[in-house]
């Protein structure tokens, strides 16, 4: 069985970011990676507001590409459905501190991933405890 | 020692040839094609996120742990 892997705002940034504290675990991750990478269209949403830059916005145009285009990357996009579960996760959490877009995600059952935990911290940092 | 092959009219044939003896006991493993497309991706997606890696300089060292300070301006 493929490992599933959530790659959320945070990974992403530190991948792209040479300057990033995280930026040699980031890489390190992705030169290793085996398996299948699960994100979210509240991912991309961040990504494309933190890289607005008018330097930033090539590469994050070419992570837009890969993230939506590649088969072994599963893309969740945002749509009503997974808005509403998201919201009503959201709403009925008040004790954590998660962010909208983990928030959709996690109200998925179906697209829960493997290492996906009620702790937001340690769901946000998955990737780099591989 | 893995060998790899397909089968063709009903017998398995191997993609390269070995210098197995005759008689060498051997065990068959059937791959799905979807397995091996799915293998076959591993290396370029990781070959793709590496090209990726540290193309933007210049942004807060910490912004992976703060994005959403710099993106929604919540306190640190």
């Amino acid at each position: 069985m493929r490992q599933m892997y959530f790659a959320d705002t945070s990974y992403f940034i530190a991948l792209l970011d040479a300057d990033d504290d995280w930026h040699l675990v980031a890489d390190r991750f992705a030169r290793s990676f085996k398996g299948t990478l699960l994100t979210t269209g509240c991912v991309l949403l961040e990504l494309g507001a933190f890289f607005s830059s008018p330097v930033a916005r090539p590469a994050f145009a070419r992570l837009d590409q890969l993230i939506r285009h590649r088969k072994d990357v599963i893309y969740v996009p945002l749509d009503a459905a997974l808005h509403d579960a998201g919201t009503e996760l959201f709403l009925a959490r008040s004790d954590k501190e998660w962010s909208g877009g983990l928030c959709q995600l996690c109200g998925d059952e179906t697209l829960r991933p493997s290492r996906c935990t009620d702790d937001g911290s340690s769901f946000r940092t998955s990737w780099v405890q591989q | 020692m893995v060998y790899h092959g397909h089968i063709k009219a009903g017998r398995i044939e191997l993609t390269e040839p070995t210098a197995l003896p005759e008689g060498a006991a051997v065990r068959v493993e059937v791959v799905l094609l979807a397995d091996v497309e799915k293998t076959a991706d591993d290396s370029s997606l990781c070959e793709e996120l590496s090209q990726l890696s540290g193309l933007v300089k210049g942004m807060p060292s910490d912004a992976s742990q703060k994005h959403d300070h710099y993106i929604y301006g919540k306190p640190r």
